[in-house]
């Protein structure tokens, strides 16, 4: 669906890139993510891909077509894209907002209302978003960007700054759009919804691609499983973890028996602790 | 084409929402009432003359013709007895100014013209004349300009100024619509397009199949519609219908140059504040022909390379006609084709700086 090869991105025209030779593709139906810290070049990467920003090296291919430098009208009516920042007008209503973006496409758009309905906002179809308070406006920003049932939506950090509860129905929304065949492209620093939302995860710092695999290769490749054992030893509560190596398990099995063992927890690491392993930095 | 539609209600609705448009309106409905109701029509004032005339000649000529009680009611003109009491009384209004006459022992006159401070010297002349005229009608040996001559003199002016006849509140009306109308579509432009980058609004417009072009020609048109509305507040209740089209012309060709101003300087800074150096100094520009208007021998060449030159009088000619009206159209025509210019230029550029924000 999406290909895109060897791009680069400099904000300043010269050799200092925000994006650094960057290669990828999105099947169509798939959730891709962008997994990196701020400053990584996430964005830099959407912003290019999406249009917003000038090609000015690389390669990016759609359904097997080179797009073009500028793209035309035909590809801005398949693509939706929500930003990191709310981006409405905070002298409209919710409802205004929704109508006057429903109204630059020349595609069949989605009803505003059920759009309001489906991010928790009908009862505040008809408030000006000035009054909204920073969740909503993200929700807001969100139903904006599928207004146009786009074929390839781009997500920016698309629950950031949410409550867990509606974090996770944002969440459910962007899985019933793939269920529905959209092509998603997120970009978060968030390893959990990385994890559970995405098919695949590109680590990207610096703009330059560190690993990308599907969450369970990443753990397998880089990844090392423990168990966490709890027991009881002279009425106190201790715990031991033990790796999953060949040597350690048979040193785990002699553990249990010859302690009280209360808890025995499996654990595998975390996609953070997998990406600082690779990159050797953290996701903040 | 069809989103200039969209684009254009969801400005109006934001537009009457937007601080600069409302202080806009409200400040052309407080200028016009100040216009009909404060503003007086007549500013002009009789200047006083303290006439010392030992020799009474002025004194009984003016009371032989005029009578001495009406010329002091009407002209301002007073009889005193010294040149003591004609300084006194000029110090006491700075605006008066003082005559001596005295008689020689030979039949003929001498006269001293006191003058205020700073009296420009064509008046100074002007002034002389005029005594000298008298004094000629008064006592022959003065009578210099013979009755034939004077009615052999024909005065033919290029265009005869109606200034005198025009109310004041008139008179100043093209100079306050100039500002207040025209130029005002610079700021307001920014701030339409500062509020979109700020909000984050602009970055979601460019992700759909709208174009910048339309989104740019949707504030165009509310710059129009707002500069339309406060024109016709402050323009119908003074002017009336005289001229009121050929002035919205002019007025609506001069909002679309601030405009495409505004649109440049939108893109390049965050709000109209941040750019207050550059407006002011365009503004600066953009005013410097008014001085020609107030003063038309002053009309160098340079001045007519600045484009509101030809608003300025453009403006002035639509609403006061005298045999110039080709004025209106020559000014419609060159502001005509520098909008179109600076409309496409201005996009351009928009779109350029635009493409480097993510």
């Amino acid at each position: 669906m999406i290909k895109v090869d060897n791009l680069y991105h400099s904000y300043s025209n010269d050799d200092v890139y925000a994006v650094n030779d960057v290669s990828f593709s999105i099947e169509k139906g798939e959730i891709f993510g962008f997994l990196g810290p701020s400053g990584a070049g996430k964005s830099t990467t959407i912003g290019v891909i999406s249009g917003l920003l000038e090609l000015q090296r690389g390669e990016i291919n759609i359904e097997g077509k080179k797009r073009a430098a500028q793209p035309d009208k035909e590809f801005f009516n398949r693509i939706g894209v929500g930003f990191e920042r709310p981006n409405v007008y905070k002298k409209l209503t919710g409802l205004d907002n929704l109508r006057f973006h429903a109204s630059l496409y020349d595609r069949e758009t989605e009803e505003p209302k059920k759009l309001l309905e489906m991010v928790g906002l009908a009862d505040e179809a008809k408030n000006i978003t000035g009054t909204y308070s920073k969740g909503m406006m993200q929700r807001i920003g969100f139903a904006r960007s599928m207004i146009n049932n786009p074929d390839i939506w781009f997500l920016d950090e698309p629950t950031m700054g949410l409550d867990p509860t509606t974090a996770n129905s944002i969440k459910a929304i962007i899985r019933k759009k793939q269920a529905e065949e959209t092509t998603i492209f997120l970009t978060t620093h968030n390893m959990f919804v990385a994890d559970e939302l995405c098919e695949r995860v590109a680590f990207i710092v610096d703009g330059k691609i560190a690993a990308l695999d599907t969450p369970k290769n990443l753990r397998l490749k880089y990844g090392q499983p423990s168990v966490t054992i709890e027991y009881e030893e002279a009425g106190e509560l201790k715990s031991e973890t033990f790796d999953m190596t060949a040597g350690a398990k048979a040193e785990l099995q002699k553990f249990i028996g010859d302690n009280d063992v209360k808890t025995i927890h499996s654990g595998e690491p975390t996609l953070e602790e997998i990406f600082i392993k690779v990159t050797g930095r953290g996701l903040e | 084409m069809g989103n200039v539609g969209s684009l254009f209600k969801k400005d109006l609705l934001l537009g009457v929402k937007d601080v600069f448009v409302l202080l806009e309106v409200v400040f052309a409905i407080v200028l016009v009432l100040a216009l009909l109701f404060v503003v007086p029509e007549d500013i002009r004032m009789d200047a006083q003359v303290y006439i010392y005339d030992d020799s009474k000649v002025v004194q009984n000529f003016v009371a032989e013709y005029v009578g001495l009680e009406e010329a002091e009611k009407t002209k301002g003109e007073y009889y005193v007895n010294s040149r003591e009491e004609i300084i006194e009384g000029m110090l006491e209004d700075r605006s008066a100014i003082g005559l001596i006459v005295t008689k020689n022992n030979d039949g003929t006159y001498n006269t001293e013209l006191l003058m205020q401070p700073y009296t420009i010297d064509a008046l100074i002349r002007y002034i002389e004349t005029d005594i000298e005229d008298l004094l000629s009608l008064i006592s022959p040996p003065y009578d210099f300009y013979p009755q034939e001559v004077r009615d052999s003199v024909r005065v033919t002016a290029l265009q005869w100024g109606l200034r005198d006849e025009i109310p004041f509140n008139k008179i100043i009306l093209p100079s306050l619509l100039y500002y207040v109308v025209g130029l005002i579509g610079l700021f307001i432009m920014m701030s339409l397009i500062s509020q979109e980058r700020t909000e984050g609004t602009m970055q979601a417009f460019r992700t759909s199949p709208a174009g910048i072009w339309e989104f740019l020609l949707s504030k165009h048109l509310l710059l129009l519609a707002i500069a339309f509305a406060t024109f016709s507040i402050l323009y119908l209740p003074v002017m009336g219908l005289d001229g009121y089209l050929p002035a919205l012309l002019t007025i609506l060709l001069m909002t679309l140059l601030g405009s495409s101003i505004g649109v440049v300087l939108g893109a390049i800074f965050d709000s109209p504040m941040s750019a207050m150096l550059w407006v002011i100094l365009i503004i600066v520009v953009l005013a410097l022909p008014a001085v020609s208007l107030f003063s038309p021998t002053f009309s160098p060449g340079w001045l007519k390379l600045i484009p509101s030159y030809h608003t300025l009088f453009a403006l002035d000619a639509a609403m006061f006609p005298d045999d110039n009206s080709h004025i209106i159209w020559q000014g419609a025509a060159v502001m005509g084709a520098v909008n179109v210019v600076l409309a496409f230029l201005s996009t351009w550029v928009f779109g350029k700086l635009i493409e480097k924000e993510a």
